[in-house]
Formats: C-alpha cells, structure tokens, sequence
C-alpha cells in the first residue's frame, strides 16, 4: 500500500491544481477516474528517467534534422487580406457589433 | 521617519512597423478599422492553422538589438507561453523564453538635470501580441484586428529608481525605436507600451522588497502615474507593517486606476515549450553585418557629432537631434547651402519647428524643403531680403509650397537698399511726423528705432534697416526745430 | 447500379474517367449509394458532402467534355478524416467541442486533392483529436466497425479512413499518422497506409495533435493508389514552417524500377515487444506468431524479386521510445488543445457562465472526452517548470537517441546501408472491441512498431501481407529513410504483385 502512495506521481492537491490549469470542471466520479488513469500512465516516467543518455547527444525539436538549404525561407513582409474573415466570425457563438463577447474576467480595484 | 528606495525594472513592449504581422500576411496596422475584419485562420487561433514568420520582423528585432549594444543571438528559437485567456486565441502566446533573438546591452539615458543612468537590458524577444479587449456591460468584448502583430519585448534589469527615471528612460527608448525605424512609438495606439516590476524596501536594506507587476501602461503620464501610486502604496503598506503581497496590477486606462487581476496560483507556470511548428531563427554573421551597415547614426551619436563637428551649444544639438528627420533637415539644409551651422541653427529652432508645431507635420514632410531653407538663409545673408521678409518668407514657402526665389520676385520683396528709395520714404516719414522730430532734436534719441520701424513698415520690410538707421540719422540732424506744432 | 466500380482503384476509377467510359458524376452516384450501404455496418462516416461532391463531378466532367486538363485523379471520389479542415463543410476533428463548426478555410491537403482532380465526398470518423489507436475515443457513435468483422476495431485513430477504403468507400482517404494513426488501422482492415517524412505533406489545416510528429498521408486499396495520392499530396508549403524543400519524384513511375538490388533489413528488436518492466529491466514479449511468418514470407517474397535480405540488424534504441513519446506527445498535445475556449468557434456551454475562466470550464468539460482530458492533464503534469529538464529536455535528448538508430542502419556509408527495414505493422491483428481475445499488453503497446518513426521523423507504410487463418487482415511495414517515400512504395509495390501473382496461381 505504502508503495501505491510512493507511485501517485500526481496527489490530489496536485491533480487538483492540474484540473484548474486545463480549465475543466470535474464531476467527482469523473475527478476519481482521471485521477486513477493520470497516475497510472504516469508510472511510465520512470522508464524516460531509466534511458542511459550518453554525454553528446543533444536536445531535438524534430527527429530528422533541417540542414539549412532544405529549410523554409522566412516570410515576405506582404499583405495578402484573408478573404473569408466573416466566416471566422460567423462561428463565434457570441458576436456583438463584430467583437467576439466573452464573460467578464474577475477582477477587483486596488486604487 | 525611514526612507525608502524603489527598484523598478520595466518590460517595454515595441510594436513592430512592419508592413504585415509575426506569423500571417493580415496588416500589421490596422487602428481604426472594423473589429475582427484584419484577421485569417493563423492569428485567430482557427483549428489546424500554422505560424509563419515575418521576415521583416526578424530584421527590425536585430535593428533593435544592435542600437542598444546587445548580443544578437545567431540561432534563437520560438517557444509557446501556455495561458487561457480571451484575447490569446491560440491559448499560448508564440514568444521566446530562454534563446531570445538578443542578451545584454544597455541604454544611457539622460535625465533633465543632466545625469545620466546606464539602464541595462536583460534580454530582448519577438513575440506575438495579443488581441485587444474592451469592458463593456459586464462582457469584454474581443477584437483581434491586433492579435499577432510582431513586438518585441525588451526587458531591463532593475537599474531604474523612480517613476521619472523610468519616464525619462521610456521617451528616450520612444526616441531610439522611432530614429531607426522598428516602431512609430505611439503609446496612445499601444505601440509602446510598458510593464513594470516596481519593489519598496527601506534605504540600505540588503534585499529589495517583494516586487509587483503593474501591467498595460500605456502613457509616458500613465508611467509616472502608475509607478508613484504604487511605490506609495507599498510605502503605506510596509508603514503599516504589512509585508508587499506579490500581486498583478493592470493599469485601467479609461478610469486611470490600478486594478487588481484575480490571484491566480501564487506563481502562474506558462510552461514554455519549444514551438513545434517553427524551426529556429538562424541569422549569419553576413545578415547581421549587412544590418548594421545600414543602421543610422544613432541620435545620441548624432548629438555628439552636432556639437563637434558644427561647433553647436548642447541645447542646440538636443533639440535638433529630437527625432530623425529634423537633424537630416539640418544637415541637409547645411548641404544645400553654405551658411554657418549656428545660424542654420537659429533658423531651425525658430522657424522651422515653428512650422512643424503648427502643421503637425514632421520635418521630412514639411513643404517648405531644407533647399528652401537654405536658400532663405542666403536671401537674408546677401541682403536680397531683410531677416524679417526672410521669416515671412518660411511660412509663405509651407504655405504655397513655392520656392523661395519665386515669391520674392512675384511679390516684388527684395530689399530696397537703393539709397534714394530709402531717402524718399524716410523724408515722408519725417515730414509727416513733426512732433517726434521735435521730441528727438530734444534728446530722445531712442526715437530713432521708432523711425526706422516706420520706414520699414513703410517699405514691407523691404528697406536695409542698417541703411535705413544711417540715412534716418543723418536726415535728423540737419532738421530744423520745427515750431508749427507748437 | 455500375456496382462495379467502387472496388476498382483510383488509378483504374480515374482511367475510366478519363477514357470516358464511366462520367465522374456516374462514378460519384455509384461510390455515394455504395457508401451510404456499407456504413450502415462500418459507421467510417460523420458527413456525406454529397451536394459539394455532386457540383464538382459536373465540374469535372464539363471539363473532360471540353477537353480541360482535369487532373490525374480527375472524378476519382475520395475522403478525408475529419481532422483535416474543409471550407464550409462541417469539421468536429471527433470531438463534441467543435460539433457544428464551419472552417473558413480548406486544409493543404484537400487543396491538392482538388487540383488533382479527385472529389472529396465524406469525412470519416476517428479518435477524438486523433487520440487513440481504436476509433472508441470519438464523440461519435457508433464508432467503426472493421468491414472484416464488425465486432472488431479498426484500429485507429483514422478508423473511418480505413474502414471506407476496405469497403469501397472511395478508394482513397486521406488520414494522419502522429504514433501509427494510418499504419495500424491500414494494417487491421487489410488496406494500404502511408505515413510519409515529418515534413514532406503540408499539414496545414489539419487540426493537430502532436506538432512535432504529426504527418498526413494515403489510405488507399492499392500502392499504386498510395504512389498516385503522394504525387498530389508532397511537397513543400509555405503555410507550413516544416516542410521541406526537397524536390518530390514521380512516385507512381518509381513503382517500375523494382527492388532488384534492394537492401532490405530485419531487425529482431522488432520482432518482439520490449517493455520495460517494475523492476526496471525489459521484458521482451512475442508478438502474434502469424504475423511474424507474415513477415518471413514478406521477406522471402521480396529476395525472390531481387532484394538482398539483411537479418541482424540493431534497433536498439527504440525500446526507449515509449516513454520520451510520451512526453513530447502529452505536452504538445495538451498546448495544441489550449485554443477550444468556447470563445470563437464550436459548441457554448449549455450553461450560464460565470466569468471568462467560468466559460473555458464549462466548456471544455462538456466538449472534451475521457481520453483527450486525460492527455490534458499528463501534458500539465509533465511540462511543469520544474520538470522541464527531467522530463521534456530528456525527452527530446531520448528522441536523438532514438534517431540514431535509424541514422545508422540507413547511412549509405555505414555498415547495413539498408533501403527499407521491414516490420510488423502492429503486434496483433485486429482485437474485438471487448478486447477478449487478445493479450492486453499487446494492445497497449499496439503502436511500439510505429510511433518510434513519428519520433524520428522517417517514412513508413503498411501494406497487406495475407491474413491469419481466422481471416483477418496482417498488414506489414516497410520503414524507410528520410524523403524516401519512394523505395518504401517500390517494396510495398513488388510484395502487391507477387501476391496477386500467387493468388492467382490458387
């Protein structure tokens, strides 16, 4: 048992503030069950802490390397108008006069 | 009663004028326009959309770098900043955390009793700026026409200690973005815009206080506002005994108040992460040479030189060195001319940012050319026209947008220094004027100014005022006392 | 009626096009009802765009009448995973959180489609996000249903893909592939999927999952029709950063050069699972015995056509890939999902918000499943700030690790030289979705023979190599280097005919 405890990698507070962070709303049922699932997939970090790195081998954002020729030049600075801006807008489930309406955000004054 | 000493350390964020934004091809600029009609997949965060970095941006950011002596990092890479927020619509802002485009550097900024404070950079990073929200009823309302636009985020070490340091180093950082052309450094559209780290602690204390984040200030007054009211603030509170809690605080502008944003956790994490979708900025040492081969001269540089090599008083170099174009109008006027620096000096700051203040136009822009300039200079130096016509002519040429030389003879203002002319009209002023006369011959020899104003009205300004003095005098003293008027 | 033709390939489909013996819009009407039939028991769809399909296959047949170029795959009807953004036509991606969304935009992908011709008629369901290997993760149900066997999955995530394409849905889908999403559900429902270089098909418009690994490819019933599919789909986008400026060869007229003179490994680590297990060290655990003599006859199939075969040839890294996949896949994942705030597109929350924070939560609670919530939090979890050195920077040091295997046995200079290494797609065959015939760790572990190549970046395709004695589908891959697309589909190629050619002989 104390083992288990040991292999909770996520605890409730720290799952909690997870929670918080993804910006979701758990059911208890639900928080019981991810909680259970998270902590379970999580005992596979101690196979990454297990890899033998050798000195040299270094940190990469993609597997196959970008040798300089092969790689997207940057961007002209030229203006090319989207043409369809109204159908972004169209998806808004909130429009108002054109702006997108969000709730407002909790705030309180200070001086 | 203790003293204290606030630290401050300021985030400017610099709006990039470039033609487009960070990672899509929507106008960078778009002030004014309807809300939500510059936006495209990429900077409204649309499922399945990818970055694509601006060229232009990159070039400006190492401008940037380079003119405040920073290390321009020849690889740098993009990360994403991890937050949910409504005018972030990717839910991570695209920036650069720990490999920035530049490190280091430092920026001398002048204060007005003359001292100078070595401010010095952190770091500078481009990024993507949010979009802009507004509070209205209870709702914000989102509008990201400006979602996306390049910044680049320059970020001092707290080397500055009051809220007029901190001003005074904003207008100079204003001056520098707008002299090399990365920003136009408008605060009211946000194109300069500032956070700032401010701590209290008493003087001599080994550590600096808890330090808050004021975000959003969007003023040079708004700085100074802000700042003093939150150095007092912390003030009062360690006055009181409480200890500074470690707070966000955005600056309303609408209110001019400070307002507390909800504590999050106590340290928000944005878990940087490298951007997948980007590969690293890669810029060789040619590109970075081929950059500052085509930098200005910067304005404090220019200064210097201004004193120098013209022989000019500080105040005059200051003044013609406010912003780009009115030094290049200087040094232009002097190119197209051969007056005196001093002199094409004084015809600077007296007429000519007369004329800008009036026009609002910049000094590139006038109508009136530094050509112009000059040849109204020499008009006056070769006694063509009076200084007096030669002001007059200033605002007719930005008036008409003709040359100088051409009104002259269509308004017939050459100077009349023809004695006979000059003789003619001040015999009629003399004549016409017996009681003066008289108060002269009886000693009150200042009268002579007053003559000579006359003639000068007389003639449109036209008449030499030195000729004009000598053959008055002369008129004058072979006058006989005239006793009609008595 | 002209039932015919939905069984034919692209390549024949657009043949008959072209020549005139079937109109496209004949060819489209045939495909559609044969659809609607067929996904009564499959469920591959979520949407027929039937009226677009119809408008274009007029389009299409205008054109060949006035005798315009149509394209190669002019009038063939295919389909795309419902990840993939199609203007105007609705785009979930499998989740509820974007039910009704209208992209204003098409995705790269679908572009080159249509310039090629071919007419997008129906996307097909899949993993919500692409997350998951079976299809069950989708917000929509029923979920496929293998067309060998309807109690079983079709594997995952581009179910529906491979499940419309087995039964003659369009003879091409196009899917993506971030840990085996085109490979695995290509080989459980007997097709043929592509999963080409991280980089070599735009990925613009395709909602992401994984940045760093995600990639578009084929489904198709043919290599050729892969070979076909990737002539319209490659080649460098300026949309997307990653894409690489490497010219792109006529793949359909590769397929004729062969694999005379091939060197075509095997490898024994992936030949077997290798896990590692409680106490640290790896367990290695067989994999279903029918597909590894799939494979023997695979490779004697291909020396028979002229490949040399090479037999020890190390993997030994990829065992390592599990865990740094996970990391960097979590943590992309987790910030790829940070966008669906309820705020500009998809489904509000059905309930009053309190504030901005309120909104996101409730939104993202009722729009996200089980799965895709769960990847949220491990992402959280694992790119904490304190964390960032010991797992993600060790995880993107692991992932090098992990390319150096390939680095060296595809060196042309080293000591295997190798063209293609060929594996098992996947350790089992299609399990049933009450997972009671198969060995759990088998299918958890059902993407060890494919994601470690989303990790390295390099191409793969898994093709049908016969069927286990109970009938269902083995599908074997062929691995390949970085921008060879081309020697994976000659391999693929040369196994096709051979089986024909032995089919034919029975």
């Amino acid at each position: 048992m104390e083992k288990d405890d040991k292999e909770q990698l996520a605890a409730l507070p720290i799952f909690n503030r997870l929670v918080q962070t993804a910006a979701l709303k758990l059911s208890a049922d639900e928080a019981a069950q991810l909680l259970a699932d998270l902590n379970d997939q999580l005992k596979i970090i101690r196979q990454l802490e297990a890899i033998p790195l050798p000195q040299g081998i270094d940190a990469v954002i993609h597997g196959n390397p970008y040798p300089q020729e092969i790689r997207c030049e940057l961007r002209e600075d030229e203006w090319i108008p989207f043409e369809n801006t109204a159908e972004i807008t169209a998806q808004a489930p909130l429009l108002q006069d054109n702006y997108i309406v969000s709730p407002d955000v909790p705030h309180q004054r200070i001086a | 009663m203790t003293e204290y000493l606030a630290t401050i350390g300021l985030e400017t964020h610099i709006q990039l004028n470039t033609k487009t934004k960070a990672f899509c091809s929507c106008r960078a600029d778009s002030w004014n326009d309807t809300p939500n009609s510059n936006i495209c997949p990429i900077c409204t965060g649309q499922p399945g959309a990818l970055p694509s970095p601006n060229a232009e941006m990159v070039r400006k950011a190492v401008r940037l770098c380079l003119s405040v002596n920073a290390n321009v990092n020849k690889v740098s890479y993009f990360d994403r900043k991890n937050y949910l927020y409504a005018d972030m619509p990717n839910g991570y802002q695209v920036t650069q955390n720990d490999q920035p485009i530049g490190t280091g550097g430092f920026l001398d900024v002048e204060m007005e009793d003359g001292n100078r404070i070595r401010v010095h950079i952190d770091n500078l990073h481009m990024e993507e700026d949010a979009g802009k929200t507004r509070n209205e009823g209870g709702v914000r309302l989102i509008d990201l026409n400006r979602s996306g636009v390049p910044l680049v985020e320059m970020v001092t070490k707290p080397d500055l200690h009051s809220a007029d340091e901190a001003a005074a180093y904003l207008m100079q950082l204003r001056q520098l973005i707008r002299w090399i052309d990365v920003s136009e450094g408008n605060m009211e559209k946000a194109q300069l815009r500032c956070d700032a780290n401010v701590s209290v602690a008493p003087k001599g204390a080994d550590h600096p206080g808890r330090k808050c984040e004021i975000k959003n200030i969007n003023s040079i007054e708004a700085v100074r506002k802000a700042i003093s009211f939150e150095i007092e603030r912390q003030i009062r509170e360690l006055e009181a005994g409480h200890s500074v809690e470690q707070w966000t605080i955005e600056w309303d502008n609408d209110a001019k108040e400070l307002r507390k944003m909800r504590s999050k956790e106590d340290n928000v994490d944005y878990r940087f992460f490298r951007e997948p979708n980007l590969m690293p900025v890669v810029i060789s040492d040619a590109r970075i040479e081929a950059i500052r081969k085509d930098m200005p001269e910067l304005p404090w540089e220019r200064r210097k030189r201004f004193m120098s090599e013209y022989d000019l008083p500080s105040y005059d170099a200051k003044l013609l060195t406010a912003d780009r174009e009115t030094s290049e109008y200087f040094e232009d006027t002097l190119k197209a001319g051969s007056a005196d620096p001093k002199k094409v000096s004084n015809w600077m700051m007296n007429e000519i940012l007369r004329i800008i203040h009036g026009s609002g136009c910049s000094a590139g822009k006038l109508k009136i050319q530094p050509k112009d300039l000059a040849d109204i200079i020499s008009l006056v130096e070769n006694k063509t026209v009076s200084p007096a016509v030669g002001k007059q002519l200033a605002d007719m040429v930005q008036d008409s947008g003709k040359r100088p030389a051409e009104i002259v003879q269509e308004q017939n203002l050459a100077m009349v220094n023809d004695s006979e002319a000059i003789r003619s009209i001040c015999r009629n002023i003399i004549d016409g004027h017996p009681k003066e006369v008289n108060s002269y011959l009886a000693g009150k020899e200042t009268l002579l100014a007053w003559f000579t104003g006359q003639v000068m009205r007389e003639s449109k300004g036209k008449a030499d005022a030195k000729l004009t003095g000598q053959i008055l005098k002369e008129m004058l003293s072979i006058c006989p006392v005239n006793s009609e008027g008595e | 009626m002209n039932k015919e033709f939905v069984h034919l390939t692209a390549w024949e489909q657009a043949h008959l096009v072209r020549t005139g013996q079937i109109s496209a819009s004949e060819l489209l009407a045939a495909v559609l009802e044969h659809a609607a039939e067929t996904n009564k028991n499959t469920h591959a769809f979520v949407t027929f765009c039937e009226k677009e399909a119809k408008e274009k296959a007029c389009e299409t047949d205008r054109k060949l009448s006035a005798g315009e170029e149509a394209g190669p795959l002019a009038g063939v009807p295919y389909t795309a995973k419902d990840v993939f953004c199609t203007r105007n036509i609705r785009t979930t991606g499998g989740s509820r959180i974007l039910s009704g969304w209208l992209p204003p935009y098409n995705a790269a992908a679908v572009e080159r489609m249509e310039k090629a011709g071919a007419i997008l008629f129906g996307k097909t369901n899949c993993d919500e996000f692409a997350m998951g290997g079976t299809g069950e993760n989708s917000a929509w149900q029923p979920v496929p249903c293998n067309p060998y066997d309807f109690e079983r999955t079709t594997g995952g995530s581009s179910s529906g893909s491979a499940a419309a394409v087995a039964s003659g849905a369009g003879a091409i889908s196009l899917g993506t592939d971030t840990g085996g999403s085109i490979r695995e559900p290509a080989a459980f429902c007997g097709v043929v999927g592509l999963k080409p270089t991280y980089g070599r098909v735009s990925r613009w418009g395709v909602l992401a999952f994984a940045s760093s690994m995600d990639t578009v490819g084929p489904i198709t019933r043919s290599v050729k029709d892969a070979a076909l599919a990737m002539n319209a789909l490659s080649g460098f986008d300026h949309r997307d950063n990653v894409t690489a400026k490497v010219p792109v060869p006529d793949y359909a007229e590769e397929l004729k050069r062969g694999v005379c003179g091939m060197r075509i490994g095997i490898s024994p680590d992936l030949l077997q699972l290798t896990i590692m297990n409680e106490k640290g060290d790896f367990d290695n655990v067989p994999i279903d015995p029918e597909i590894t003599a799939a494979l023997e006859q695979t490779a004697a199939l291909l020396e028979k056509a002229g490949a040399e075969i090479i037999t020890d040839v190390p993997m030994t890294n990829t065992k390592y890939s599990v865990p740094a996949y996970f990391v960097i896949s979590r943590i992309e994942a987790y910030s790829n999902l940070q966008r669906y705030d309820g705020l500009k597109y998809g489904r509000p929350s059905s309930q009053q918000a309190q504030d901005m924070y309120d909104l996101f939560a409730k939104s993202r609670e009722e729009g996200f499943g089980h799965e895709v919530k769960l990847r949220i939090l491990s992402g959280l979890f694992l790119s904490q700030k304190e964390f960032y050195e010991k797992y993600y920077r060790r995880a993107q040091r692991a992932r090098a690790l992990i390319r150096s295997d390939y680095d060296r046995v595809f060196d042309p200079k080293g000591e295997y030289r190798l063209d293609v290494l060929l594996t098992p797609s996947t350790p089992v065959p299609a399990f049933r979705f009450d997972r009671k015939d198969c060995d759990p760790l088998l299918i958890r572990y059902a993407d060890q023979f494919t994601s470690p190549m989303n990790f390295a970046g390099t191409p793969g395709i898994s093709f049908p190599a016969g069927f286990t004695a109970s009938g269902l589908p083995i599908g074997i891959q062929a691995a390949g280097y970085d921008y060879c697309e081309d020697k994976i589909l000659r391999a693929a190629y040369a196994v096709e005919q051979l089986m024909k050619d032995s089919r034919g002989a029975v």
